[in-house]
């Protein structure tokens, strides 16, 4: 569903992606791991059509970033970092405006809107402001937004950073339950006991390079790791200081 | 025309006159300039025709500012409230949001400037002629798209322009640029009133067209994203 052979991004003269490669399969969820800084966002960016790869290709459902980014975008649903939120609309506005982006039928759109709404156990918020929120109801508007266009692939930037315990969890719910749908997920997260909870495979990025990437399950035992967490340390070794 | 872009319009109106920040400064960018020059006007059309044709193009950089105040925040609230990337990352050329955009600009500016013509016809103790029509029918309306397409050309290339308000200059100083050229040229020439409104709508409109390419073609995604 997503790949990626070789990837450089460089910025001016820094060079946030440094020859990535990574293979997520259909209705996986793929978690991608690493410090801040580690190149990320810039992989999410590039996969969501948002920045153009300096060199190497990457392809989603198909499609190369650099030549379909139109039909990429159409299949995607981006849950940005920051919620991506107008902050003076209200929850129902918002979504309006997303349905709008996506050329839904103002008939259609109505019916989709309530449909999110009770998915997201959001119907009591409709008329309230973005900006009056929690950070945890925000995310789930965000989330919420990122599917008004029913999409294949989901990226989520960092959806649980910033949520209280209680929230993350349901965050993480949203998320099994978007798995269970058929949707393939590609997140990057901190929560490394959360991230074990609902991902297939992973990927562990430091300093823009992939330092190792595959099932959860295989990485355990080719580390001789119980947890995510021995596996992440274990991997970044003397690098996470 | 196009859904998306009507969607894009809508949507730039409702959060800009939305916000209470920008009401109180654009109520006073009408009315102090209006007051001050309707107030002057009667006394300004004893003078001669002229002095009215002067202040009649200064009586249309109104509508410009109301259209400076919108667009300045076109892709300054985008990145301020980082949605941005929600926006760009939804199947929209780059030239349906620059004309979404665009439209939330003009549609307030050519209200304010439908307005001015409405008033100046009530208070005008002189006849309306050729010349006056001309600024106010063809000048003004080709004024507001000058400024909104400099605007938002500016600040989609340098987004840090609009922090601090100092992007809201660009169009004023394009203006008062093309205004000071043509009577520099009138005077020259020795041309009367309409060939020189119609020498300024000309300029106007040809700056007009090369402003609209050049920001379609300045319009960077990963500048936007990144804010590099």
């Amino acid at each position: 569903m997503i790949e990626v052979k070789n990837l450089i991004k460089e910025f001016n003269e820094v060079t946030a992606l440094d020859g990535i490669s990574l293979q997520v399969n259909e209705g996986e969820v793929f978690a991608y791991l690493g410090p801040n800084g580690a190149g990320k966002t810039t992989t999410v960016n590039i996969l969501a059509t948002l920045l153009k790869p300096t060199t190497g290709k990457a392809t989603v459902a198909g499609y190369d970033v650099t030549k379909d980014d139109m039909e990429i975008r159409r299949l995607i649903g981006y849950l940005p970092e920051d919620f991506g939120l107008y902050p003076n609309l209200t929850v129902y506005e918002n979504l309006n405006f997303a349905a709008g982006l996506y050329k839904i039928s103002r008939g259609e759109r109505k019916d989709k809107i309530g449909e999110l709404l009770e998915f997201f156990d959001l119907r009591e918020k409709k008329d309230v402001l973005a900006s009056t929120l929690s950070k945890g109801m925000k995310q789930k508007v965000g989330i919420a937004r990122a599917m008004i266009n029913n999409p294949e692939i989901l990226f989520l930037d960092e959806p649980t950073s910033g949520l209280d315990p209680g929230m993350a969890r349901e965050v993480l719910k949203i998320i099994l339950r978007l798995k269970e749908e058929g949707k393939t997920i590609f997140m990057t997260t901190h929560l490394l006991a959360r991230a074990e909870q609902v991902c297939d495979s992973i990927a562990l990025i430091d300093k823009g390079k992939i330092l190792c990437a595959g099932k959860i399950s295989d990485i355990k035992t080719k580390l001789k790791a119980k947890t995510l967490e021995d596996v992440y340390f274990g991997v970044m070794g003397e690098n996470y200081e | 025309m196009n859904s998306v872009i009507i969607e894009i319009g809508k949507k730039e109106l409702k959060t800009t006159f939305k916000s209470k920040a920008i009401i109180l400064p654009l109520l006073m960018a009408i009315g102090i300039p209006l007051f001050a020059i309707i107030s002057t006007l009667p006394a300004i059309a004893q003078g001669g025709a002229e002095g009215v044709y002067v202040l009649l193009l200064t009586l249309l950089l109104i509508p410009t500012v109301i259209t400076s105040l919108v667009g300045m925040n076109a892709f300054l609230n985008e990145i301020k409230w980082r949605t941005i990337k929600s926006l760009l990352v939804a199947p929209v050329s780059e030239k349906e949001i620059f004309i979404g955009k665009s439209l939330a600009c003009i549609i307030p500016g050519l209200m304010v400037e439908i307005c001015l013509v409405v008033i100046v016809f009530i208070f005008l103790p002189i006849a309306v002629d050729i010349p006056i029509l001309i600024i106010l029918l063809l000048i003004g309306p080709l004024l507001v798209m000058f400024a909104t397409f400099l605007i938002i050309a500016a600040t989609s290339k340098f987004p840090s322009s609009a922090e601090g308000g100092a992007a809201g200059f660009i169009p004023f100083a394009g203006i008062m640029g093309i205004f000071m050229l043509c009577f520099f040229l009138q005077r020259l020439l020795q041309i009367g009133p309409t060939l020189t409104n119609i020498m300024i709508a000309f300029v106007i409109t040809v700056l007009t067209i090369l402003t609209y390419f050049i920001a379609t073609k300045w319009f960077n995604r990963e500048r936007l994203v990144t804010g590099l």
